[in-house]
């Protein structure tokens, strides 16, 4: 059967035999899930929920959506997908630059890895075939040098190489996929799990000949709706190309506005204010350490900012991107407000494969525990020499504490005896938005299917930036419907699979039109949003199955005790009240997907 | 008092910071109108062009709050604190 606007072609590789299948997406599977995140979800899912993350039997997806390396605006991102070694739940992950539509113009709208390797191996995608290669050699570099070597070694400029590092190869938990332009499927471990499997890269060679083009038929109303996103973007206030904020500044342009609010977590949370973030804010990168400002496949926003550092101990640095959550969790979350060193622990993490987030928290545990003296031989706040020394640690596994760490915040606060100083939720830590200053992400970290998170549910637009309307950030009611919305919205456009930054500029009517003009199938909003309903329902449900249930949505208890500092003096997050109006608008029991609900949404 | 000013308004007004004359418990309203006449550059950026309302998604925040949270233009500026402005921001 035909799916208009899919490539239609899945590839399932067993790395342990090396046998590798081809098959077409089951098209009822296509119409409930879309693709991208969705889809891979539904794979996991099929794959069943009690697997080991880090065993033969966990399943690695990447995938794209049916939107993925067409000419719609923002479509350039891959989902990687499978059951986190971090969480134990199911997650996805997203990288954007040109990996996910060299995938597509490879042939193939995902592939799907399963079992473990005897030895490192990498996968040729091409022309609708994958092989597997002899990774031997590779085993035991960094990102950048695999990079480096493999796009020598296959060629021309039609090459995507997507690869862990050692933090990968030693299954830290926070390990990271990275490809050539330094974009990473960050949060969730993913990295971890293709190093389980031995797997150390994918390369994607496809030509944007092979792009994916409407029929004589669709083809006005695939240009209405490239249109329609084109004009968002270009007209969008956050997203205007060269005039908004995002453009400009990148998404580190909310240093400053969030450390105005008191939002800003800092010193692991004791704070949420930190007089000298504006030190590392968007203004203050832009002004003084911009290098260039690289952008992804169809998308003139080009919100990533790749620095250069010319001062100081790390001097010569220049990595992408200095992103908002990587300043924040290298920087303010670990009493630290030097750009240099920022850039330096980014570079690093870029050529280990770990996630910046996650590793900050670690760090930022860590300085706590060293403070109360849980740990000898720590780290002081804003210590950066000895940031540098344990980041490297952390990645090659090395010695007790090395190890210990690479476990993640929530696993090393374990390990220092005192579990509460994790700012972590079902083992995944928060990113840089504290919950007591803005209510509503508060809920999205305790419901994200993935573990603590502000992508699965933005409410920080609406809450921060006003989009689509402003609610009082300070306000706990209402925000388990905003949330909800945001949660399903999200679901969707991860599922096309097309930039969260759309969402900024665009809503489930654009989205209905972009997906109705791919695929050729009529969609309306409401269509998007109960799409996007059944999704988030299909991950929480796989999460129930394997084990998060009942209690599985919290917040670490600082958040709901202890004051907020600066613009949200004395706030606390008031969770208990906001997960009774969420549960209630999910049709949830106590965070469990009650079988109605299920049968409703027609995932059973 | 002082207005801080951020991102993009930082070029249009020439300054991150911008003294402008306020009485205590004056609406904010009057405050930013003073403002755009000290500098410029901001017309058309802050407010709406007759001055009554402020643009989309700009925020005005009065320690840590937003005036779109409290009265609006209307909110009465308090003595021996900042304004902060911003122009539309979000990233993710």
């Amino acid at each position: 059967m035909t799916l208009t606007g899919y490539a239609n072609r899945i590839a399932r590789i067993d790395l342990t035999t090396g046998e590798i299948r081809y098959e077409a997406i089951d098209p009822e599977a296509a119409r409930k899930y879309i693709g991208g995140r969705g889809l891979g979800v539904k794979y996991v899912f099929d794959n069943g929920p009690e697997v080991d993350p880090l065993s033969p039997e966990n399943l690695l997806c990447f995938m794209t959506g049916p939107a993925t390396g067409s000419a719609i605006n923002m479509s350039g991102r891959l989902a990687v997908c499978t059951k986190s070694p971090l969480t134990g739940g199911v997650t996805d992950s997203h990288m954007g630059g040109w990996s996910a539509a060299r995938l597509r113009w490879s042939g193939f709208d995902g592939l799907l890895f399963r079992g473990a390797s005897p030895k490192p191996v990498y996968a040729v995608c091409e022309g609708g075939t994958v092989r597997l290669e002899d990774a031997s050699d590779l085993w035991g570099k960094g990102v950048r040098e695999t990079v480096r070597i493999l796009l020598e070694r296959h060629g021309g400029s039609n090459v995507s190489v997507m690869a862990i590092g050692p933090a990968g190869e030693n299954q830290v938990r926070f390990a990271c996929i990275l490809n050539e332009n330094d974009r990473a499927s960050g949060r969730g471990g993913t990295g971890a799990v293709m190093g389980s499997k031995k797997l150390k890269a994918v390369v994607a060679i496809g030509d944007i000949k092979a792009q994916w083009k409407p029929a004589e038929d669709r083809k006005a109303a695939f240009e209405a709706a490239r249109k329609t996103s084109l004009k968002a973007i270009m007209e969008g206030a956050l997203t205007a190309p060269r005039k908004g904020g995002l453009s400009l500044y990148g998404t580190n342009v909310l240093m400053n506005i969030i450390n105005e609010v008191g939002a800003l977590p800092a010193f692991n949370g004791k704070e949420t204010y930190h007089p000298n973030a504006e030190a590392i804010s968007g203004e203050a990168i832009r002004a003084n350490y911009l290098a260039e400002e690289p952008t992804c496949h169809a998308c003139p926003v080009a919100c990533k900012k790749l620095v250069e550092i010319k001062e100081g101990p790390y001097a010569g640095v220049r990595t992408e991107s200095f992103e908002y959550e990587t300043a924040w969790a290298l920087g303010v979350n670990c009493g630290l407000t030097d750009p240099g060193t920022i850039a330096k622990l980014l570079d690093l993490c870029n050529d280990l494969g770990m996630d910046t987030i996650e590793l900050g928290n670690v760090l930022s545990t860590t300085m706590e525990a060293t403070e109360l003296g849980l740990v000898a031989d720590g780290i002081a706040w804003g210590d950066a020499a000895r940031m540098v020394e344990v980041t490297e640690q952390i990645a090659r596994a090395e010695g007790t504490m090395g190890q210990a760490l690479g476990r993640g915040a929530y696993g090393a606060a374990q390990w220092f005896g005192r579990p509460d100083l994790a700012n972590s939720v079902k083992g995944q830590a928060i990113p840089a938005y504290d919950p007591r200053g803005i209510k509503g992400i508060g809920l999205g970290y305790a419901t994200s299917n993935r573990g603590a998170c502000h992508l699965r549910g933005y409410t920080v637009a609406s809450e921060i930036a006003g989009i689509p309307m402003q609610t009082d950030r300070l306000s706990s009611e209402g925000k388990g419907a905003l949330l909800k919305t945001f949660q399903d919205l999200h679901a969707f456009s991860d599922s096309l699979d097309l930039c969260k930054f759309s969402a900024f500029s665009m809503g489930a009517e654009e989205y209905a039109q972009i997906y109705s003009a791919v695929t050729g199938v009529p969609f309306t909003a409401e269509d998007v949003m109960r799409t996007g309903e059944r999704i988030y329902n299909l991950e929480r449900y796989y999460n129930n199955l394997a084990g998060l249930g009942e209690g599985s949505d919290y917040l670490p208890k600082r958040f709901l005790t202890d004051p907020a500092t600066g613009g949200s003096a004395g706030q606390v997050s008031e969770l208990d009240q906001m997960l009774q109006e969420y549960y209630a608008v999910r049709g949830w029991r106590n965070g469990v997907v009650p079988v109605e609900k299920l049968r409703e949404l027609e995932i059973v | 008092m002082q207005i801080r000013l951020y991102a993009t308004l930082r070029d249009l007004a020439g300054a991150a910071r911008v003294e402008v004359p306020a009485a205590p418990g004056e609406p904010t309203g009057a405050v930013l109108r003073r403002l755009v006449e000290r500098c410029p550059g901001l017309d058309g950026h802050v407010l709406t062009p007759d001055g009554t309302a402020l643009l989309p998604h700009v925020q005005v925040f009065i320690a840590g709050r937003s005036i779109r949270d409290l009265q609006g233009l209307a909110t009465p500026v308090p003595p021996g604190v900042d304004i902060a402005v911003f122009p539309p921001v979000a990233g993710g």
